[in-house]
Order: C-alpha cells, then sequence, then structure tokens
C-alpha cells in the first residue's frame, strides 16, 4: 500500500502547482485501482484545510467543492483510520528517532503507517521520511515509474 | 466479512455466467465478484475538481494545527 500524501492531493487540485501532473496522474491511478494508493483520514483534513485557507494558497478553493472533492477521493481510495497501535509505533519512532516540534506530526503519520502496514508514502518531501525504519518514501515520478504508468 | 446478495430470477444467468468463468478460469466466484465491483466502483468514481489556486505557499503538516495551540502560554 501506498499512503498518498497532503501534498500530493493538493497538488493534483491545483492547476497551477508546478508538479500538477504527476500528482494528478498519481491520485488518478489510485482511484483507478492502477497503483494501491491508500490515504489517511487525516490527510484529507489536511488537505481540506489547505485548499480552503489563502494563507497556504493563493486562491482558496470554497469549503463545499473542496468537501465534495475529499469525500469523492474517500469514496474511491481506501481510508485508513488511526489505530490503537499507532501510539506505541509512536512511542518507538521516539526512541528511535525522536522528532521534535512540528517534526512530530510527520513522525505520527510515519507511525500510523506502521500500524496499518503502509510500506511507503507518496510525497513531494521525501527527504521528510528519511531515515524512518520500516517505512519509503517516494516522489510521484518514482511511483509513477514503479507501477509502469509513466506516459 | 460476507456479503449476501439477492438474485431476481430473472437475472440467473449472471450466476450461470459467474459459475462458467470460475470453472474457466479457477478463481473463486467471490474473489471474481470482489474483482468485478472493484472495477465498477473504479469507473463510476467521479473525477476530482481541478482549480487554478495560483502559488502554494510553502506550508508543513502542522501548520493546520497551529490555531490549536493559540493561548499555550
Amino acid at each position: 500500500m501506498i499512503l498518498l500524501d497532503t501534498n500530493v492531493i493538493v497538488a493534483s487540485l491545483n492547476l497551477d502547482a508546478s508538479r500538477h501532473r504527476e500528482c494528478r496522474a498519481v491520485v488518478d491511478a489510485a482511484i483507478g485501482r492502477r497503483l494501491p494508493g491508500v490515504v489517511f483520514a487525516r490527510v484529507l483534513l489536511e488537505a481540506y484545510a489547505v485548499v480552503t485557507d489563502s494563507r497556504r494558497v493563493r486562491k482558496a478553493v470554497a469549503p463545499e467543492p473542496a468537501w465534495n472533492d475529499m469525500e469523492a477521493l474517500a469514496h474511491s481510495v481506501p481510508v485508513i483510520y488511526p489505530q490503537r497501535n499507532a501510539l506505541n509505533e509512536f512511542a518507538r519512532v521516539v526512541r528511535t528517532r525522536p522528532p521534535k516540534g512540528q517534526d512530530a506530526f510527520d513522525a505520527f503519520i510515519v507511525a500510523q503507517m506502521r500500524a496499518a502496514g503502509v510500506g511507503s508514502i507518496c510525497t513531494l518531501d521525501s527527504q521528510d521520511f528519511v531515515g524512518y525504519e520500516g517505512v519509503s518514501s517516494e516522489t510521484p515520478d518514482a511511483t509513477l515509474q514503479r507501477f509502469g504508468l509513466v506516459p | 466479512m460476507q456479503l449476501n446478495i439477492y438474485i431476481p430470477k430473472g437475472r440467473a444467468d449472471i450466476l450461470r455466467a459467474l459459475d462458467r468463468a470460475s470453472r474457466e478460469t479457477g478463481r473463486q466466484k467471490s474473489d471474481l465478484v470482489l474483482e468485478a465491483l472493484e472495477r465498477y466502483l473504479a469507473e463510476n468514481s467521479r473525477e476530482l475538481g481541478r482549480y487554478h489556486m495560483g502559488e502554494t505557499i510553502r506550508w508543513r503538516r502542522g501548520d493546520p494545527h497551529e490555531g490549536r495551540l493559540k493561548g499555550v502560554k
């Protein structure tokens, strides 16, 4: 399973994003089950928060269409909800690669991935996930190549 | 998990076709039904929107949560 990260979902919706094309291709492939993409409920909320926030994008999307898209994604791609074991996994992350401040949010994504058996994350910030045991990160281009989806 | 489906008499031919496909492919009927359902859902999923949001201002995963920390001293 491959977790679609928030930034990939946001760029897939934003025609003006420099990586829109490859992000959209990954999200569409996940919807079409051409790659085993999953989302976390939290990632959908983060994407919604970003696209509706004019501090994060120049032209924010109105709440209703933004949520319609998150809902459509949730209907098409498996959604994984937080699991009790994620806290145990987070404790392991704290012991092996202690996060500080804002890094805790990425670290908890890793903990959730490990708890749910999600092996990799497709993200535009693959460096943020280097060095965590049991998970790998890859760019949308790399994901598309891995599944033979490069045009 | 189990899914029980009512098959009306008039559509019994679908079940016969499923039996045949299962015999010919050597695959479980439930596996074939799930595959067909998965394909149907994927083909009928709504296309996501596309918006001109302009430049995305760099943000970190914790940023959307920052409002929750207001008032922490």
